[in-house]
């Protein structure tokens, strides 16, 4: 079972945050250990220090119980969460350059990685994960770790339905570079990119 | 019938495989991407190459994770933050009473409540002499917490806010200036922030213009300070 599957349901999530906004602490505990395994292992990605992601978390939830009564349901809660959590971390690591492991522009070092055979798949994924861009690597994981649609990658990250779609075409290109080899297959196996119709 | 160009049609395909592989596609544009791949052994290919990807980064790692003290710190800090702004908000019918502002580590008010019971017991303990002293050195009203005491307002303050730690002196200045606002007190323990109007506009309105500020990590307005019954 993937590890995006949701501990709540839609209607337990808005039924938790309606009892946020009138104050329970306990519907608002629930929902912070509902969603931290996610969060933490979302925002690993943008920061290797676990008390910065706890951090980041934590700032969210703080934003969440002040302003859980202005949700008006437009998206889901999981998609309204995960974008508090996406701004707060964009703009931690903006604000603080020590923290900019990962890299928000194009101007990464053209680093490759050749997985041997002793190496693991996923060691050689989170490497090549570790060379994109920070917006790419986000949408990969809001993606394929998060099991977010285009739409709801669209509203967590605050972009186009095209933008997100660009950024993950171009993580895929980037993984191709980085990944020269997957699994013991050669690259030109496993990234073809001419349409052979 | 599809007129569309095969060379767009593949591009257009090839974004889609990552929602294929995730399962999020829309069931249209599911069926038109199922039937590219039944013509196209290189979207083929890279569906199965994203799929690898996919089966790797969807399995969640055991990486360990401690949320209850996270949880803990959180609470703590809302109880700071609410303490600070003395909120005092009328009850909600629709939240049982035993729910609200509760839990499972106690209040801060219930346990400041208990600190100072046990502060008054060790005062009669050690004697009258060392509950003068205690008075003396309170002399002003007391600097804990009940359930019904009210945090002291400051002259003007109208709202109370809490920034992030790093915003700078500049862009605190810069955000209050937005809202018509200035500091009259703070930043307390708890890093919160009296302030008081500048402009004659609504409270609310200047509430808007914080809360629209990333930088603002809490901002409420203050409950009136009673006016104090004349004398009989």
């Amino acid at each position: 079972m993937p590890a995006n599957i949701r501990q709540y349901s839609k209607q337990q999530d808005e039924e938790l945050l309606s009892a946020v906004a009138r104050g329970d602490n306990r519907a608002l505990d629930t929902l912070y250990l509902g969603y931290h395994r996610r969060l933490a292992r979302f925002l690993a990605r943008i920061s290797p220090r676990y008390e910065t992601v706890e951090e980041i978390i934590n700032d969210t939830f703080m934003v969440v119980w002040q302003h859980a009564k202005e949700f008006r349901g437009a998206s889901r809660v999981s998609t309204w969460i995960i974008g508090i959590a996406y701004r707060i971390a964009l703009k931690s690591l903006r604000g603080n350059d020590g923290l900019m492991r990962a890299q928000s522009s194009d101007t990464l070092p053209e680093e490759s990685f050749d997985p041997t055979g002793s190496a693991e798949l996923r060691d050689w994924i989170g490497h090549a994960l570790n060379q994109l861009p920070l917006e790419q690597r986000l949408t990969m994981e809001l993606a394929y770790h998060m099991g977010h649609s285009i739409d709801e990658i669209a509203q967590i990250t605050g972009c186009p339905p095209g933008t997100v779609k660009a950024r993950m075409f171009h993580a895929r290109e980037k993984l191709r570079q980085h990944l020269p080899a997957l699994g013991g297959i050669a690259a030109t196996d496993i990234f073809n990119d001419s349409p052979s119709l | 019938m599809n007129a569309r160009n095969p060379t767009a049609e593949h591009h257009d395909i090839r974004e889609l495989l990552p929602w294929l592989v995730n399962g999020r596609l829309s069931e249209g544009d599911c069926g038109r991407v199922e039937a590219h791949l039944r013509l196209c052994s290189a979207c083929r290919d890279e569906c199965a190459a994203q799929r690898r990807i996919y089966d790797v980064m969807s399995t969640d790692t055991a990486v360990e994770q401690m949320p209850m003290a996270g949880l803990n710190r959180l609470r703590q800090r809302i109880e700071e933050v609410e303490r600070a702004v003395g909120l005092d908000a009328p009850p909600d019918p629709a939240c049982p009473p035993d729910a609200r502002r509760v839990n499972a580590a106690g209040s801060f008010r219930v346990r400041t409540a208990a600190i100072a019971a046990s502060v008054i017991a060790i005062s009669v303990a050690l004697g009258m002499p060392a509950a003068l002293r205690w008075n003396q050195t309170r002399h002003t009203s007391a600097a804990y917490y009940t359930m019904t005491t009210a945090a002291a307002q400051h002259p003007g303050e109208v709202i109370r806010a809490v920034f992030a730690p790093t915003a700078t002196l500049s862009e605190l200045q810069a955000i209050l200036d937005d809202a018509h606002l200035k500091i009259v007190s703070g930043p307390t323990e708890a890093g919160v922030y009296s302030l008081a109007m500048t402009e004659p506009q609504s409270i609310n309105w200047s509430l808007r213009r914080l809360r629209g500020h990333d930088t603002v990590r809490f901002a409420e307005a203050l409950v009136p300070a009673p006016i104090p019954a004349p004398p009989p």
